[in-house]
């Protein structure tokens, strides 16, 4: 299982933290810092598992992003290393060619992505496909506000492109079919716009 | 990805970052993270937070905020929260956002919940009522979130509320429905494993479901399950087995390849379980063993996912033990790891050489050149790594080689976990391979030297256990035994050695002083006394040096005039209390030329039946009955006697000449006022016309007389009268005849008065059979309660007297000898507890009569002190802990303390110090 999950830049800084093991804010902050200057004074060439007390921490850099995860003993290391790329891979496919300010910016949005990755430390849906549905139709409501409401906005990818996208044909192409379901809670003015 | 990160970065900060942040980030957000960044310094940084967080703060109170404003507040508030600020006062708002808000708007207030909360926050059970009512919403939508908030937040204690509705949810007719529930109960399994024991079977029935996602996320339930229990899951070997045969088949659907591979989560979990299910099963071996052979067939080593499943596949194999082919199979694989350029596979490579060098050595067999040149790699985890094949190879030949390597690693390495790792693999390959001696005890002092600091305490107790098996018995090379102890001495001489290890070298000293016969007494004692007086001794350290002490001088290693004056003038010195009176005993032992000649088989009189006829003698004459002490606090007008006789504890340390001359005495008084009546009391209604106290109120009277009246009383006893004897054989006799008898008069003693009597005599007279007599008489396994609390008691009260006999040399016994006497019955008595269920009710009672004790000891505090540390170290020598808490005041009854208490009595051997138990215990408390 994997005890948490930190995101920090190349200067040290803390994009996201998600920590699946009960820690108090105070340890929570050790360990951080610890394994901040740990795995900034690493170097290229090196390997990306790290044996840290009694964990194991895996690593690995995306542009000027780390992305370090600390793992159980008996954990498979390579396959967290797939984890990581695997949420990196959803990060990108959503906000289209992602970038470290667009975590930082919509950094709620790169915690449900996660959290729909996984849950509670073990890998919860690890087809790319469905966890861009489940995000997309949490998005749904949001950007049909958004719709509505201005039609300016500039924004990457996925993301992007879903508000400028008729709501029903957004839910033809992400597979979504039965509607139903969840449109009693539609907002009143989706039927108007739409 | 993350290509193009440079320029964006700079310029959307330049520019406050406006045209990046989408629909979320509001213009409030961008700026504050724009100020965030430009912060040159952490205190500037604070400073912006600081005003941030008081907007904020002002902004979210503020009635009639509306969703929107609210969501940019709480998600600015998340962001500061993740920079390590304070934000207790925005959780409220998290909660109520999550409550109030409607879908995207919920959400965020989830988010925030699990952001800012934790399981133990107050607030969770506000969140309930939401989770719940989201649960029960036809909005799935509401639904997923509440489950995945539920799976992060709720505690252990609230599962209960959430457990029919999320179990409910398994037919839900969504998968990511079912797939989100799936996980949530996955959770509260991790939380309370026998909640969900009830809903095992619509649990399994989820493995079974049509959607794949639901399916893979079962497993991982039934992975925990596995784990927790492997021979009760067999059942589930087939099953998975078929999931595993066709997602190599590849028969699921193709959005869960990743990089050309099926599903490889699942395989990897699926091949995880079967890996735990195949010791219990060897049909399932076989079946695995094939399907693992299919995957390593079909594993195209392009993708590196397939690595990550080749990994896991070698992990099995390694674990089921199977077929040669089998294995070397893997072995090849392993090769091509370890010669890959790529870092990350090497490292995996190493790391299954050592799993497979640990089956079989002959592996590594070809790798030599490698494992040189690894040991000096640059990346230091690899070269960690390859210590443990190193170990792995180890063998009778190499040993010493492999041992220097190691050693070479533990003396450089300043990694605390790393440093036990390699102690750890030195110790066993020093057990393992009994070579030559010296090399053994040299191996085990320099890992000591270097790493004893980061030892925990089972690790210390091995290499104790281990220098004590090889090195320590009578039948050792006496010369090994000289070179062990000159290594001790050496230790115990330089002053950089860690606490442990002199805690160990004292304990071998302790053990081998016979050779210290050799050395000059002026050396010996200075060894010891310096490292007495040395300044920032923890109380351990004091105490072991004190035992050492005790058994050079019961050893009559050293001259004792010498030993005495010396053992004097570090009277002089600050030392806590317990030590002082410790080297006051000692040095009366000294002047009185008490010794154990080690050459004699000491045979102990743990029977003392002569004692039978003085106590009816004295019952006979009308002897005052002995009242327990946890009678004597309900007889009012004993408390004014207990008080006026002791007086109140001194505030501060004793004058040290204070100490010298009235500790003994003082603390015989408290001895032999275990009975409520003063000395003069008892002197007017005991009629004991033969017999001379030995204890008086200013100290033991004199000795000389007290000799010559023993055996005149003895013989006296000698011509009991029948009627002696029938009253005898009332009282005692049946302790020996049978159990039920014993039982009686043991654990009930019919009334208090015969109880007391038996105390009284006990007390005041010769230490006799009694001790004997409790310990034939200690029933089987009936009624344990009773008997504990008084035999506690009795036992006590049978140590004073024996030790005190030992004072004025009156018995052959050592107060040593009368320490493991007492111990000993302690133990036993101890043994029979353990025999029958632990019962609150004895505890209680128990726990009264020490409290009891210690108020009647906080009359003097040396007293007090010695006393409790009797009583302590009894109590921990006999795993008694309940007593130990008791006893202290100072524990409460609590795991964590008991553990603690118990850890140190093994790391003490038994001396118990109460200082360190105190500080280890406050420790605990706070780290809790």
């Amino acid at each position: 299982m994997m005890q948490f999950m930190l995101l920090f830049s190349r200067q040290g800084k803390l994009r996201l933290q998600k920590w699946y093991a009960a820690h108090q804010d105070k340890m929570k902050k050790k360990i951080t810092r610890e394994l901040v200057t740990l795995v900034l004074s690493r170097k290229p060439k090196m390997c990306s598992f790290l044996e840290w007390k009694d964990l194991k921490i895996v690593y690995k850099r995306y542009a000027s992003l780390y992305f370090c995860c600390a793992i159980e003993p008996e954990d498979n290391e390579l396959l967290t290393l797939e984890v990581i790329h695997r949420y990196v891979e959803l990060l990108d496919k959503y906000f289209g060619s992602v970038c470290e300010l667009d975590i930082i910016f919509n950094f709620e949005k790169a915690y449900f992505m996660l959290d729909e990755l996984l849950l509670g430390g073990e890998v919860q849906e690890t087809s790319k496909k469905n966890v861009l549905k489940a995000i997309a139709a949490q998005d749904l409501l949001q950007e049909l506000r958004g719709i509505v409401r201005t039609s300016q906005a500039n924004l990457g990818g996925h993301f992007r492109q879903m508000q400028r996208k008729l709501p029903r044909d957004f839910l033809r192409t992400t597979g979504l079919a039965d509607v139903e379901a969840w449109k009693i809670t539609y907002p009143t003015h989706f039927t108007n716009t739409a | 990805m993350f290509g193009n990160l440079f320029g964006k970065t700079t310029t959307t900060i330049a520019t406050g970052g406006s045209d990046t942040s989408g629909d979320a980030a509001s213009a409030g957000f961008t700026t504050f993270i724009g100020k965030v960044s430009r912060a040159n310094s952490k205190s500037d940084e604070a400073h912006v937070v600081a005003t941030e967080l008081k907007n904020l703060a002002a902004n979210i109170a503020a009635p009639n905020q509306s969703m929107v404003q609210m969501r940019d507040y709480l998600c600015r508030v998340a962001y500061i929260c993740m920079m390590g600020y304070e934000v207790e006062f925005a959780c409220i708002h998290a909660v109520k956002l999550a409550q109030l808000g409607t879908n995207y708007d919920k959400r965020i207030g989830y988010l925030a919940c699990c952001l800012l909360l934790h399981r133990n926050h107050d607030l969770i059970l506000l969140l309930i009522n939401t989770i719940q009512k989201d649960l029960k919403s036809s909005n799935i939508l509401d639904n997923l979130a509440a489950m995945t908030a539920a799976a992060q937040l709720v505690p252990a204690e609230l599962i209960p509320s959430l457990l029919p509705m999320i179990v409910a949810k398994l037919q839900h007719q969504r998968e990511l429905v079912r797939q989100k529930a799936v996980l949530c109960l996955h959770q509260f399994q991790f939380l309370a494993p026998d909640l969900l024991a009830h809903c095992k079977e619509s649990l399994e029935r989820a493995l079974l479901d049509k959607d794949p996602g639901v399916m893979a996320v079962a497993v991982q339930l039934v992975a925990y399950s596995i784990q927790r229990n492997a021979a009760g899951c067999i059942h589930l070997g087939d099953p998975l087995v078929s999931v595993l045969q066709q997602i190599v088949a590849r028969k699921l659907s193709d959005i869960f390849n990743y990089q050309t591979i099926p599903f490889p989560w699942l395989q990897i979990q699926i091949i995880k379980c079967l890996s735990a299910l195949v010791p219990h099963s060897e049909v399932l071996k076989t079946k695995v063993s094939s399907i693992i052979r299919v995957i390593l067939q079909r594993n195209s080593i392009k993708e590196k996912m397939a690595f990550a499943i080749l990994y896991e596949c070698i992990q099995c194999i390694v674990k089921m033990a199977p077929e040669k082919d089998l294995l070397d199979e893997s072995a090849q694989h392993v090769k091509r790891f370890v010669n890959s350029s790529n870092p990350n596979l090497q490292y995996i490579g190493v790391k299954m050489l050592v799993s497979l060098v640990a089956l079989n050595p002959a592996y590594a067999v070809e790798y030599q050149d490698m494992i040189v040149q690894s040991l000096e790699h640059k990346d230091t985890v690899i070269h960690k790594k390859m210590h443990g094949v190193l170990y792995g190879i180890a063998c009778e030949a190499n040993v010493k080689v492999v041992c220097s390597k190691l050693l070479q690693q533990l003396k450089i390495s300043s990694d605390r976990f790393w440093k036990a790792e390699l102690a750890t693999m030195v110790v066993s390959l020093v057990s393992r391979f009994p070579v030559e001696p010296q090399w053994q005890i040299n191996s085990l002092f320099n890992t000591l030297w270097c790493s004893s600091g980061d030892l925990d305490r089972t690790m210390l107790k091995d290499i104790k256990q281990l220098i004590g098996d090889r090195f320590l018995s009578k039948d050792c090379d006496p010369q090994c035994q000289q070179y062990l102890l000159q290594k001790c001495i050496s230790a115990l001489v330089s002053d950089k050695t860690a606490i442990p290890l002199l805690q160990i070298a004292l304990w071998i000293v302790g053990s081998l002083c016979s050779f210290l016969k050799n050395m000059e007494d002026d050396k010996v004692l200075m060894l010891f006394t310096n490292l007495l007086l040395q300044e920032n001794m923890p109380f351990s350290i004091q105490s072991a040096v004190i035992t050492c002490i005790h058994k050079l001088v019961a050893m009559g290693i050293v001259e004792q005039v010498s030993m005495a004056t010396k053992l004097t003038e570090c009277l002089s010195h600050e030392l806590p209390l317990v030590i002082k009176q410790q080297l006051n005993i000692i040095i009366k032992m000294c002047s009185l030329k008490l010794k154990v000649d080690p050459s004699d088989t000491v045979v102990m009189d743990l029977t003392l039946t002569f004692l039978d006829d003085l106590v009816c003698a004295r019952l006979e004459a009308g002897a005052e009955p002995y009242r327990p002490s946890h009678l004597r606090h309900s007889l009012p007008g004993q408390h004014i006697i207990l008080t006026s006789q002791s007086p109140a504890a001194p505030s501060s340390g004793l004058e040290v000449e204070e100490v010298d001359e009235s500790m003994i005495g003082d603390r015989a008084t408290v001895d032999s006022s275990s009975s409520p009546k003063t000395d003069t009391e008892r002197d007017s209604s005991l009629i004991q016309p033969d017999i001379k106290r030995v204890w008086g109120k200013q100290g033991r009277l004199d000795a000389s007389k007290e000799k010559k009246s023993t055996p005149k009383n003895l013989t006296g006893q000698k011509r009991t009268s029948s009627e002696q004897d029938n009253l005898a054989k009332a009282l005692f006799g049946g302790l020996q005849k049978n159990e039920k008898a014993s039982l009686k008069v043991f654990t009930g003693f019919e009334d208090d008065d015969q109880y007391d009597d038996y105390l009284n005599n006990f007390k005041t007279d010769l230490p006799g059979p009694w001790s004997n007599r409790l310990r034939s008489s200690i029933p089987e396994n009936v009624n344990v309660e009773t008997m504990s609390i008084r035999n506690t008691g009795i036992i006590q009260e049978s140590f004073n007297v024996l030790n005190q006999f030992a004072m004025s040399n009156e018995s052959t016994k050592t107060p040593k000898e009368n320490e493991i006497d007492y111990l000993q019955l302690q133990g036993d008595i101890n043994l029979k507890k353990d025999a029958s269920n632990e019962n609150n009710g004895e505890q209680i009672s128990e726990g009264s009569l020490y409290n009891d004790l210690n108020n009647k000891l906080a009359g003097a505090e040396v007293d007090f002190d010695a006393q409790l540390s009797q009583l302590l170290e009894a109590s921990v020598t006999s795993g008694d802990v309940h007593c130990l808490h008791r006893t202290d005041g100072f524990f409460k009854e609590d795991p964590v303390s008991k553990t603690a208490v118990s850890e140190i009595a093994l790391e003490n051997d038994g001396f118990l110090d109460v200082e360190s138990c105190r500080i280890k215990h406050s420790i605990y408390t706070d780290s809790d």
